[in-house]
């Protein structure tokens, strides 16, 4: 099974940089947007991530798939705002989907395990990267059993139980679910006995050494500058 | 009920993250020793599964579907503390891999999910004596409790600033009516699965395996 749906663009994308500094300047960035309710400053915030956006070689339905995800929040949100006037609602919904933009800008650019290491140099408590390591690798794995069970309940004609009192259709998910766990741990003890028995001592080692360059400065510069744009067009007094 | 970024007031953010900061701190501190190394993959596992069942959607009824959060399942596994981390382990993925939720709203969305919901989980089976009816009853509260909290953040945003967040006359009962239903489903799912381990692998249970009921 394929499983393009988890990280699928991160491994080839332009937006290469220090994941240390992209989590960190990614953060100041929302930080920046979610305090502002200026309209400039949020078309400041959109263009720029527009912008990333096109550089970073992301196709677009990716994009619009993962913001798609955050609407039912932001929709009720907006609607409910149009009860304190149009303006709240829109700055609200321009507001929130910036800083989602950037969200789905750093999950979809970054591999996980580049996360990892930056999370293990930011001192991150040690059981939470290893939590992470092993979820992560595991999520692929879990993912492949449970599409194939899929197929098999669809095969003997389960078409997803009828409501949330259909005895025999909750029934059908539960044991589901449960199967995956029970699967899921006997796989999880061999692994962990066979990871012990290559020297795993709970440390990431990745492949790549990664050395702070000009690119990763720069793209922190940019990050920064319009950071401090945006909270500048906010709070200068007009 | 995964809050996006910018939705809330940055205080009300703030507050959050320094309160599940510390529910996590409090977690951290109280599993080191309890768990030995070698259990960290099996709460990986239990972390991963979660993460899995939660893409499974149940029928609500009338067209619409609902899936499970997972916290009491966590805990009736794996015990409060071991759940919170598996919680907020699950949450950060979604985050950081998904865009799903929000990275200065995460700490609302741990609070929500792996710290309240857990908790009041595991206070339900506290409080019953039988503890199937125990996990039942934590199940629902726990994803009630969650929702109650995420409408309770969603209106103090909305009244600090009315830019922020949704007013407590909208998100209050919508919020809450939608996730009293969610939660039979999420219910009904955690003791189905909570029984059926027992039966095919009880050993999978970390603090090993709850009363059984008495039938």
């Amino acid at each position: 099974m394929k499983h393009t749906h988890i990280d699928e663009f991160a491994a080839h994308t332009r937006l290469d940089f220090d994941p240390c500094i992209k989590l960190v300047f990614t953060f100041l960035f929302v930080c920046a947007v979610a305090i502002s309710s200026n309209w400039m400053a949020l078309a400041a915030g959109f263009a720029f991530m527009a912008a990333v956006l096109a550089i970073s070689g992301v196709p677009l339905d990716h994009i619009l798939k993962r913001y798609a995800e955050a609407i039912p929040f932001i929709a009720m949100a907006s609607l409910a705002g149009f009860f304190s006037g149009w303006q709240v609602a829109t700055i609200l919904f321009a507001r929130t989907s910036v800083a989602v933009l950037a969200i789905v800008l750093l999950a979809s650019t970054t591999p996980f395990f580049e996360i990892l290491s930056a999370f293990q140099k930011m001192r991150v408590p040690q059981i939470f990267v290893q939590m992470l390591m092993f979820t992560y690798r595991y999520i692929f794995v879990l993912s492949d059993e449970m599409g194939r069970m899929a197929q098999a309940r669809k095969a003997r004609g389960f078409s997803g139980g009828r409501h949330i009192f259909d005895k025999h259709g909750m029934g059908v998910i539960s044991s589901s679910i449960g199967m995956v766990f029970v699967r899921a741990h006997e796989r999880g003890e061999r692994v962990y006995a066979s990871l012990k028995m290559r020297g795993y001592d709970g440390s990431i080692k990745t492949m790549q050494r990664r050395k702070t360059g000009p690119c990763d400065v720069g793209f922190a510069f940019c990050f920064a500058v319009i950071s401090a744009s945006i909270l500048f067009i906010q709070f200068w007094e007009w | 009920m995964h809050i996006p970024d910018g939705l809330m007031h940055p205080a009300v953010a703030a507050a959050g993250a320094v309160i599940a900061i510390g529910g996590i701190a409090l977690a951290l501190k109280r599993i080191n020793g309890k768990i030995s190394e070698d259990k960290i993959p099996t709460m990986a596992l239990l972390s991963g599964g979660l993460f899995i069942a939660q893409m499974l959607n149940f029928p609500v009824g009338g067209g619409t579907t609902g899936h499970l959060i997972g916290a009491a399942l966590a805990c009736a596994i794996a015990g409060p503390m071991a759940a919170m981390i598996i919680m907020t382990t699950i949450l950060v993925i979604q985050c950081l891999l998904f865009g799903d939720g929000g990275i200065t709203a995460l700490g609302l969305n741990v609070l929500n999910m792996a710290v309240i919901g857990t908790v009041v989980a595991w206070s339900g089976s506290v409080f019953s004596q039988k503890s199937k009816i125990g996990i039942l009853i934590g199940a629902w509260l726990s994803v009630f409790a969650a929702a109650g909290a995420c409408a309770a953040e969603l209106a103090i945003s909305n009244a600090i600033n009315p830019s922020y967040g949704i007013t407590a006359k909208i998100s209050v009962p919508a919020m809450l009516g939608y996730h009293a239903i969610i939660g039979i489903g999420e219910a009904a799912i955690t003791v189905a699965v909570v029984s059926y381990l027992q039966k095919v692998s009880p050993k999978i249970f970390i603090n090993g395996k709850p009363k059984e009921a008495k039938a």
